[in-house]
């Protein structure tokens, strides 16, 4: 998808759409490792007071990222990059979990959704 | 909490198991026979085929076969291996899709989706063959709670039902049905298909291994060694409640997640209630956050109030397993609780990724041979209780 701007409102989260919107779960976990402390601490800090902002605006969404219009989809898969870099961020300051045993690569990802 | 088998009463047991089950590869190739070609294993919910036509492929390597699922237009779901009877080429190419019949492209047999034989090409030169006689091989195929189980045994010493046993009716009530598939993870992991089991039906290693993760949500100052909160033997399976830390303090994040998703999410405490299913947290502890139920041999069903997990332990040899996890969770409302459900999934992922990543360094120290025999606490009677309905199997028992 070509980059559009955000809603109205959250203009000043554009600069993280180029990297950061990604429309596939497994584009977004690969991002995460493969971005630096810095860029993951920018990112973190930046979006962590305005979070609540994007999912209550999402909220008159239906839960499909298709059917949205382009600008909230692009803010509903930034907000979905938010997610999979927050958890171990905040805890541990870190990019990841301790598992040089098992990287993230090795997990393989399947189609979901409804029905099952 | 938790001394004692919540079913029978009885106190927990601790002891030593040996260690060849786990690397020895004659006792595999008995496994395959005796355990996985005689027991029900689950292959899919019933919503993966919604309308009559609609048909799976599951690969089944430890029996060396594949499986077709298909609904009927009776509405019926089958199981046959996926073979053509003619000259044994695969039948069903597709993983999955919506058929009237299935055509085998070596000659042309072509079978219903209630697998009888519909078309037979010059029929004339097959003198010996009755085409109305002729039906695809089919395993025995029953359906609990959606679940739908095969039995490759061409005489099924059990039904399903008498299978499951005391676990038939514990999930009744369960929104199984309502709930939707948000995230399924594979892997393939070089280790026995038991280790990997092994290491998602106890919680003595959630304050170590899980530090990072799970360990808070669990653990606490209350239960430090994450006792679970009960415990129960149902015949060749068992149910495990998993305490969950009432002190728990969510992560700012974590806390939003939470508000904004539309029912309780992972690793949020669940709250029991009486209108919950009566196997599910049965003592109806408040202090409670997920169920694990091992459904003999391989198949775990993981409830907690509002979300449930499953995993599938497939052996592919000795010492690899395919590793499938699922997370069902009830559909987001909208766009914003969709992105805040993403939260578990990427929690569940860390939690699965702790989890695997001493498995195969186990498996490789077994093999070394230094070792014969574990030690297993009273809370790790989950393991032992496998391996003793494993070892009857093993034995030949009717």
């Amino acid at each position: 998808m070509s980059i559009v701007n955000l809603p109205e409102g959250f203009e000043d989260l554009q600069r993280f759409v180029g990297k950061w919107s990604l429309a596939t779960e497994q584009e977004r976990m690969q991002m995460r490792v493969h971005s630096s402390m810095d860029e993951i601490s920018e990112f973190y800090n930046t979006l962590s007071p305005r979070i609540e902002e994007m999912l209550a605006h999402l909220e008159q969404f239906p839960a499909q990222l298709e059917a949205l219009p382009e600008a909230d989809q692009q803010l509903a898969t930034l907000g979905l990059s938010f997610m999979e870099c927050s958890r171990i961020f905040e805890m541990w300051g870190a990019q990841d979990v301790h598992c040089a045993n098992f990287p993230p690569e090795r997990l393989g990802f399947a189609p979901t959704g409804s029905p099952a | 909490m938790g001394n004692v088998d919540f079913a029978t009463g009885a106190p927990l047991r601790s002891g030593t198991v040996p260690v060849r089950p786990y690397i020895d590869a004659d006792y595999y190739e008995a496994e395959r026979k005796r355990v996985f070609g005689r027991c029900w294993l689950n292959l899919a919910r019933e919503e993966e085929l919604p309308a009559p036509g609609d048909y799976l492929v599951k690969d089944l390597e430890v029996l060396e076969t594949q499986v077709l699922l298909v609904r009927g237009d009776d509405q019926q779901i089958r199981a046959f291996h996926n073979v053509c009877l003619h000259r044994g080429n695969r039948l069903a190419r597709d993983r999955c899709g919506n058929a009237r019949g299935f055509m085998c492209n070596f000659h042309g047999w072509v079978y219903d989706t209630k697998g009888q034989l519909r078309e037979l090409p010059d029929e004339d030169q097959f003198p010996h063959l009755d085409p109305e006689k002729i039906a695809l091989k089919s395993l025995a195929c029953h359906i609990w709670n959606g679940f739908v189980f095969v039995n490759a045994d061409p005489e099924p010493q059990t039904s399903l039902a008498q299978f499951l046993g005391e676990m038939n009716g514990a999930f009744d009530g369960f929104p199984f049905a309502d709930m939707q598939l948000t995230a399924f993870y594979h892997a393939e992991v070089n280790a026995n298909w038991k280790l990997v089991g092994d290491a998602l039906q106890e919680a003595y290693h959630a304050p170590i291994l899980h530090r990072q993760t799970v360990a808070d949500a669990v653990a606490g100052p209350d239960n430090p060694h994450c006792h679970l909160a009960s415990m129960r033997l149902h015949g060749d399976h068992h149910g495990l409640s998993v305490h969950g830390n009432l002190h728990h303090q969510p992560t700012p994040i974590e806390q939003i997640a939470f508000d904004y998703s539309a029912s309780p999410i992972y690793p949020a405490p669940a709250a029991p209630s009486d209108s919950q299913a009566p196997g599910v947290n049965p003592r109806r502890e408040s202090a409670w956050i997920f169920d694990i139920n091992v459904l003999f041999p391989n198949f775990h069903l993981d409830p907690s109030g509002t979300w449930y997990g499953t995993y599938h332990l497939w052996p592919l040899a000795v010492d690899r397993t395919r590793w499938e996890f699922r997370i069902y969770m009830n559909p987001p409302k909208n766009a914003g609780d969709m992105v805040a459900q993403e939260y578990t999934k990427v929690f569940g992922r860390f939690v699965q990724r702790e989890d695997l990543s001493t498995v195969e360094a186990t498996h490789e120290m077994l093999r070394s041979g230094a070792l014969t025999e574990l030690h297993l606490s009273a809370q790790e009677m989950p393991l032992l209780h496998s391996l003793e309905v494993l070892e009857s199997y093993m034995q030949g028992r009717p």
